[in-house]
């Protein structure tokens, strides 16, 4: 089979990229070795925040997302639970509400709509704690259902004749004179003018066959799950340190790092993160981490200490070293692009991200936003 | 190579309690521990305010009851919850066996779930551990040997069975008889059982399902209707794998039964060092098999640490063990193929309400795992954690012509905690 680009992983990344390339008129296929989104995006929660990102290329993404986020749910209806809810972030101490007060104002001054509230936070979130010394509010983050998304997308595109290949393992991209071949464990073979890797922290696994390599490193997460119960939980919720350590890039190995983020979902259910760890590509789950992650939410909600814990899980960050996203071709034909390095922000940047990859492959604008995402970065 | 250990055994029904028995008889250290408020499992459960038994004795204070077991790791670490403070515990073990037996469940039947409906185990388990008898009309309905355990297991306590409905016509049991029979005390059990139904009057319809439930009504297939005011249906008996999974022990679709069982060898090692998986664990085949294996299981330890075993003795238990586990396939064939289609408009996932038709969509786009499934349908991502829709949506898969591919993970608590306790630890 033969198309004009391939789309390698169907994580919420490869999910809109596929969109976007589609909705430019190319020929699209799909193929995942796994099932739906089998890897970071499946073991994540929904956020969509401009509220963590300090200034920068970030922030000016992160922004241009949130609009393509709400022009998806207009245009192809929401059935991912996209949901403007707002996110306010929780400041303790003097010390803090006043870094607090100075972020809101530099995100104001970057035209972002955020509040500082130091008092009557009530009304936006009943549940804080008592030591909450004052919020800042942002009305235009958000959050979705990340699998719905992608599903929703999966379903949108196989209607429109768009192959999706479920649980082939791919052996080898081959590039030629004028196109890539993707061969599949069976011997299959697609081909296409571009390949779009999608594939988050195991995106080298297909190009040091070919001796390419993007810095990505699997930063580990764990999130805990609780039942649906009396407290109210009303935007994302998340630590003022939530902020340092989403945007941390020492590459620390030995520390596990945890901050309070939490939110409530459709169904009723509450997810409370976060943790970020450098722990290779074990996924497996640490009983001590979750006990301080819960610890440090119900320090944020003291009313979460009185509903349960249904379930947890662990997910694998794509952690790029400069704290961007890594976008862009990594062979010399510039046939195969690669997306991934968005860290916890994956899903706020997916539809920015299908945008950037959409431009360069069917216009050729090669360095979005002056290489700052460019692979090439990264080799001196 | 032959100092003692300290082993954790997970579930004291005859699988656990014949390991544990086992293992004590060679001076190893044990503990066991079981979610009932008694040890002795489903089948050998002993009342709240009976006596000591005599693995109780023994265990002594090395007897964990009231606990649910929430995870187990490769390197042996168990945490649970106990029962009486909700504190969340920790310990580490040599090796770990699992012997947490099976559960019930039901086709799922249009108009399920509904008031005085529950599973037949469920009606069971009520009466033997806290000796609730049900009151009013109680109708048994599935498929299968257990409904006139359970039916007459309910007469002799005084409850008024009216119906025993068995999908299972006579055909399947003179199928079933060959391999039935290899087993002795299996018939005799069987025909007192039956006894005891008919002096107690009961209505036994063999070749007969459950249709549906109308209006406080069981809908038979055949269009008869019967009241009732507690309904027990019982269709397929499944392995319960939540522990195995958070050990990360490796699963397999087991067909005959329709569920996700941990692979083993023939003396339960799983694919995990030093986590071992009997009785029903290995697929559902019985009480006796359940002993045998327990007893495998601590003979696979004891070998495996130096200690000298009777080879004699674990040659006769393997030979047992193939004979029950023959019968046991058997009988899940046969149950599994009188099994009807569900309607898409069935309840699959009770916790979440998920239709089957909403399972179609997503297994017709080409997803036949079972973790894609559940994010995209939300079947198992509620209290009960996939037990009870898992099978279902397996099922789903193989009407598409597919073969389920992977089990949903369960990386750690297999029962909900408290969110204080949790972060607070033991």
């Amino acid at each position: 089979m033969a198309v004009d680009c391939i789309v390698i992983g169907t994580g919420i990344i490869g999910s809109f990229t596929a969109l976007a390339l589609h909705e430019r008129g190319l020929s699209v296929a799909v193929a995942d070795r796994g099932g739906l989104a089998p890897g970071t995006s499946r073991s994540s929660d929904g956020n969509l925040l401009s509220s963590d990102k300090s200034g920068g290329v970030m922030l000016t993404l992160s922004e241009r997302s949130l609009v393509l986020w709400s022009d998806f749910a207009a245009r192809h209806g929401n059935h991912c639970e996209y949901d403007p809810k707002g996110s306010t972030v929780v400041a303790r101490g003097a010390d803090q509400a006043e870094a607090l007060a100075e972020h809101v104002a530099g995100h104001q001054t970057a035209g972002v709509t955020c509040e500082f509230v130091d008092a009557g936070w009530e009304r936006y979130e009943p549940h804080l704690g008592p030591d909450t010394s004052a919020i800042g509010h942002w009305p235009r983050d958000a959050q979705v259902q990340p699998m719905l998304a992608c599903y929703q997308i999966a379903r949108s595109l196989s209607e429109a004749n768009v192959p999706y290949r479920f649980y082939d393992e791919i052996t080898a991209l081959e590039p030629g004179a004028d196109a890539v071949t993707v061969r599949f464990a069976n011997g299959d073979t697609w081909s296409a003018g571009h390949v779009v890797l999608a594939t988050g922290v195991w995106s080298n696994e297909l190009l040091e066959p070919l001796g390419l390599s993007v810095p990505v490193r699997p930063r580990k997460g764990h999130i805990c799950v609780l039942e649906r119960g009396d407290v109210e939980v009303n935007s994302k919720i998340a630590d003022f340190g939530y902020n340092a350590t989403a945007e941390d890039t020492s590459g620390d190995d030995a520390a596990v790092q945890t901050a309070a983020i939490i939110e409530s979902t459709r169904s009723g259910t509450i997810l409370c993160g976060s943790s970020r760890e450098f722990a290779g590509f074990d996924r497996s789950v640490s009983t001590d981490t979750l006990r301080r992650v819960m610890a440090d939410c119900i320090g944020i909600v003291p009313d979460l200490a009185r509903l349960r814990v249904l379930r947890a899980y662990a997910g694998l960050r794509p952690f790029s070293p400069d704290g961007l996203p890594i976008i862009g071709p990594v062979d010399p034909d510039g046939r195969i692009v690669v997306a991934t390095g968005h860290e916890g922000a994956g899903h706020g940047l997916a539809p920015v991200t299908g945008e950037l990859v959409a431009d360069l492959i069917a216009a050729g604008v090669t360095h979005p936003y002056d290489g700052a995402l460019h692979p090439e970065r990264f080799t001196v | 190579m032959s100092a003692t250990r300290h082993i954790a055994i997970v579930g004291t029904g005859p699988a656990g309690g014949s390991a544990a028995a086992r293992l004590l008889d060679a001076g190893w250290t044990v503990t066991a521990f079981d979610e009932q408020p008694r040890s002795g499992g489903n089948i050998t459960r002993v009342r709240r305010d009976a006596p000591a038994t005599a693995l109780e004795q023994r265990l002594g204070d090395a007897l964990i009851c009231g606990a649910a077991v929430l995870g187990v790791t490769g390197d042996g670490r168990v945490t649970w919850r106990e029962g009486a403070t909700g504190a969340v515990r920790e310990a580490r073990f040599d090796a770990v066996v699992l012997a947490c037996g099976a559960y019930d469940l039901h086709a799922p039947v249009p108009g399920t779930p509904a008031p005085g409906v529950t599973s037949a185990g469920a009606l069971q388990a009520l009466l033997k551990g806290h000796g609730a008898v049900p009151t009013g009309d109680v109708v048994v309905a599935g498929a299968g040997p257990f409904l006139y355990v359970a039916a007459a297991g309910l007469c002799r306590a005084g409850a008024r069975v009216s119906a025993v409905i068995d999908r299972l016509g006579l055909w399947d049991y003179a199928r079933l008889a060959p391999a039935g029979a290899a087993i002795p005390g299996n018939a005799v059990e069987f025909a007192r059982d039956r006894t005891t139904l008919a002096r107690h009057g009961v209505t036994v319809l063999r070749g007969r399902g459950a249709a549906a439930v109308e209006n406080g009504r069981l809908r038979l297939d055949d269009g008869r209707r019967l009241a009732f005011d507690r309904l027990g249906l019982t269709d397929a008996f499944i392995a319960q794998s939540q522990l195995p999974r958070t050990a990360g022990c490796r699963l397999r679709w087991h067909a005959p039964g329709g569920y996700f069982v941990a692979e083993t060898d023939e003396w339960g090692r799983s694919s995990v060092a030093n986590v071992l998986v009997c009785g029903e664990g290995q697929g559902v085949r019985g009480w006796r098999h359940a002993r045998v294996s327990g007893e495998l299981a601590a003979l696979a330890l004891l070998g495996d640490a130096g200690k000298r075993i009777d080879t004699g003795r674990a040659r006769r238990l393997l030979r047992w063990r193939a004979l029950y586990a023959r019968f046991g396939e058997a009988l899940e064939t046969r149950m599994r193929a009188r099994e009807p289609v569900p309607p898409a408009a069935a309840t699959v996932c009770a916790c979440e309400s998920v239709p089957l038709a909403r399972v179609d969509e997503a297994v017709s786009l080409g997803l036949t795992d079972l973790s894609s499934i559940k994010v995209v349908t939300r079947c198992g991502m509620g209290p009960c954690q996939g037990r009870y829709c898992e099978p279902q949506v397996g099922r789903a898969i193989e009407q598409a012509g597919a073969v389920p591919r992977s089990a949903l993970n369960q990386r750690t608590l297999t029962r909900p905690v408290g969110a204080g306790e949790f972060a607070r630890g033991g």
